[in-house]
């Protein structure tokens, strides 16, 4: 795991997040500084006893309802949203950070959205390489591209520099066996994509084909209804776990 | 139920998202109502309650005579208020036109007074009058003429009312003189003519011939009774003179055989032949009185003895009665003659008595009748000196106009008020209109109606509110709130300045 892109950080996670002994693999990432409280809430990542209790509440919910779905599984989620600014980037991450929220499970957000990546808020410096450097050069470890965030247990991978060809790498095999190295890396390990548009792009449909759930989020006052069944169309139904509406 | 609160919850968030559209909405808003509230037209209402008195000056006077017409007198003074006459003075009392004015204008002016002008009955009798005007002084001037004009026409036309019923009665009292001569003419003709009296009169008088009549039937029995009577007298009366005359007769040979019997007696004792003879022819011949006499007591009278008074008396009365009686026949045929011309003219009284009443009553009613006119035509003055004095206009100002201080209508500070009021409503109203109209999805739960069912909504996330936009939000808000309180501040100062009248 590279920790030379990172900014140097103490480690200020409680004690008993190594002694929990639910799995040693956990404890041995490499933790770093994590946000304040104040940090996260600029950047709206939900956290344990945030002020506005019933956002928390909402993506704890989306996480209990997709876990049941999960079968104990790990689980790779792709996240899409209707329109464009949709809050796809928005409810990936906070699904992840409810997800890393969970005793014993991490978390990893894998931005795939070429068209507004969060790197840049979630990591202090912009990061070398990303997913799409990975998927192009074969030369990049899966260590190289994934990045501690401030959140305590979610990893992220920034999506990188090379997003020309974007939608032909992610359909490619290196993408799968990514995917699958990444999904089996850890146990109780989730994975959570974030993708353009649905209804913009067709990186949505190409990836989906690596998740094992997709989720639609539907933005308050930006789209009307058939723009929504299109969005679930392009998903595929059989993969398809519901609707997140954002207001 | 969750659908318009998922709406208001958007509604209010497109307004925090157009927080600055909004805000200038609701400037624009507010001040274009304040403009409006500059230049709204003023209109100021002065009003006048009036009683109209229901007295008529006809209806006292022929009061049982003739019956009046009784109307609305409020609904009538809308009438009389609303003709052009009235109109026409009261705009020139206004000095609303002149002689310059052009009939065209003129026209203009009296519709438009009377359009602003507005009657209105307050109970029986009352009423009030209205005039609403830009100006408080023009609205005061106006209705103050209009009242005016209103109550002199009415005095005046009362007046004339008056003045005509005076005419009226004294035309009917003429008449009703021309009728009454007539008919003491007639009566006075009818008098003249007729000299025999009335019925009375010839039943009196007939009664006095009757008794008349009778006590001369009466007189006339006795008369002739004591004729009859006289001439019985009479009748005794010769035989005793007869008699009488034979006593005296035998007395007066009596005397002288008495004579010759004393002469004897001197010279010749009683024995002597001769005095024998002659004293038995003297006791003879008092035999022969005695017999005579029969018994009476036949005064012998003195010398006079063919001087009979009582047999004269008698004669005399026996003429007299006899002269009376006839007398008394005549007159009674005379006063039978006067009972049948009575009863004659009795029958004829009888029959011109009917014309005669008739020409009476005729006479009486006319007189009354005049007699009550001639009552009511001084009345009748007096009333039309009263309404030529002014004392019996029949409309009172009952609530005099008061100077109109204030419009009515919208004033300028309910403008004022409601311009912000409206300013926040328009902008609300408009979002809250779009946030309905808008096809796109705004509600969570229209969408989990509307979805198929195997599809799911996994959460609804509420809008985050980070401290970083708080922040952004305040810095937004504070400088629409600076824009606010600047807007407001010049709100209020043209308001106040409106308000104190500097403006």
């Amino acid at each position: 795991m590279k920790e030379e892109p990172l900014r140097k950080v103490t480690r200020v996670a409680p004690d008993f997040m190594e002694s929990s002994g639910v799995d040693d693999s956990i404890n041995d990432m490499n933790q770093i500084l994590l946000w304040s409280n104040a940090e996260l809430q600029d950047r709206k990542i939900i956290y344990p006893g945030m002020q506005q209790r019933e956002v928390l509440n909402a993506f704890r919910e989306i996480r209990t309802k997709i876990v049941a779905d999960a079968h104990e599984k790990n689980l790779v989620v792709l996240v899409t949203s209707v329109g464009h600014k949709g809050g796809a980037s928005f409810s990936a991450l906070n699904m992840a950070a409810a997800f890393a929220m969970d005793e014993g499970k991490t978390a990893l957000y894998i931005d795939c959205n070429l068209d507004e990546s969060t790197s840049d808020d979630l990591l202090p410096i912009t990061p070398e390489y990303g997913i799409t450097d990975y998927l192009a050069n074969d030369a990049i470890k899966i260590e190289d591209i994934i990045y501690a965030t401030g959140i305590h247990k979610l990893r992220m991978v920034p999506v990188g520099n090379s997003k020309e060809r974007a939608v032909e790498y992610f359909s490619s095999r290196r993408m799968q066996q990514f995917i699958r190295e990444v999904r089996s890396r850890y146990k109780d390990r989730f994975v959570v994509i974030d993708t353009p548009s649905a209804s913009k792009s067709i990186e949505a449909r190409v990836l989906s084909q690596h998740c094992d759930a997709s989720v639609l989020v539907v933005p308050s006052g930006q789209v009307v209804m058939d723009q929504v069944m299109a969005g679930i169309d392009a998903l595929g139904r059989e993969k398809f776990a519901g609707l997140i509406f954002n207001n | 139920m969750n659908y318009y609160n998922d709406l208001l919850r958007a509604a209010i968030r497109e307004v925090i998202n157009f927080k600055t559209t909004a805000t200038m909405v609701f400037m624009a808003v507010s001040f274009a109502v304040l403009a409006l509230g500059f230049f709204w037209p003023k209109s100021y209402v002065t009003s006048t309650l009036l009683y109209a008195d229901v007295s008529n000056i006809i209806q006292p006077l022929l009061k049982g005579r003739a019956v009046m017409t009784t109307m609305d007198r409020s609904e009538r003074a809308r009438e009389v208020i609303y003709t052009r006459r009235i109109m026409e003075e009261v705009a020139k009392k206004a000095q609303l036109i002149d002689d310059m004015t052009t009939s065209d204008q003129k026209e203009k002016i009296i519709n438009g007074l009377r359009a602003k002008t507005y009657v209105v009955s307050e109970t029986k009798n009352y009423f009030r009058i209205e005039y609403e005007n830009e100006l408080p002084d023009k609205s005061f001037e106006v209705l103050n003429a209009l009242v005016n004009v209103f109550i002199e026409d009415s005095a005046r036309q009362k007046r004339e009312e008056s003045y005509g019923a005076f005419k009226f009665i004294d035309a009917q009292v003429q008449t009703y003189k021309g009728q009454l001569e007539l008919a003491e003419r007639n009566l006075k003709d009818f008098k003249a003519s007729n000299l025999d009296g009335n019925e009375r009169s010839v039943a009196s008088r007939i009664s006095n011939l009757r008794n008349s009549i009778g006590e001369l039937k009466l007189t006339l029995a006795e008369h002739n009774n004591e004729i009859r009577q006289i001439q019985s007298q009479l009748n005794d009366e010769s035989k005793y003179l007869l008699k009488k005359n034979r006593v005296d007769e035998y007395k007066a040979r009596l005397s002288t055989l008495k004579a010759q019997l004393d002469q004897l007696r001197l010279s010749y004792t009683d024995s002597y032949p001769d005095v024998l003879a002659l004293k038995a022819r003297v006791d003879d011949l008092q035999r022969e009185i005695v017999t005579v006499s029969d018994g009476e007591a036949v005064v012998s009278s003195g010398a006079d003895n063919d001087l009979n008074p009582l047999y004269d008396q008698l004669r005399q009365k026996l003429a007299e009665t006899s002269l009376q009686t006839s007398t008394e026949r005549r007159r009674l045929v005379y006063l039978e003659n006067l009972l049948k011309e009575e009863f004659s003219r009795s029958a004829r009284v009888a029959e011109r008595q009917a014309e005669s009443s008739d020409l009476t009553r005729d006479y009486d009613v006319i007189k009354q009748v005049y007699e009550e006119m001639l009552g009511r035509k001084e009345s009748a003055r007096l009333s039309m000196t009263l309404d030529i004095e002014g004392q019996g206009v029949s409309y009172k100002i009952q609530e005099p106009a008061i100077f109109p201080l204030f419009s009515t209508g919208l004033q300028f500070f309910h403008f004022a008020l409601i311009g912000p009021l409206l300013g926040l409503l328009v902008p609300v109203g408009l979002v809250g209109a779009y946030v309905f109209v808008d096809p796109r999805l705004r509600s969570a739960s229209l969408l989990a109606s509307e979805l198929p069912e195997e599809i799911q909504i996994l959460g609804i996330v509420p809008h985050v509110n980070t401290p970083f936009t708080s922040r952004l939000l305040r810095a937004d808000v504070i400088v629409l709130a600076i824009v606010c309180t600047i807007g407001m501040t010049i709100y209020g100062s043209l308001v106040a300045g409106r308000l104190t009248g500097s403006l």
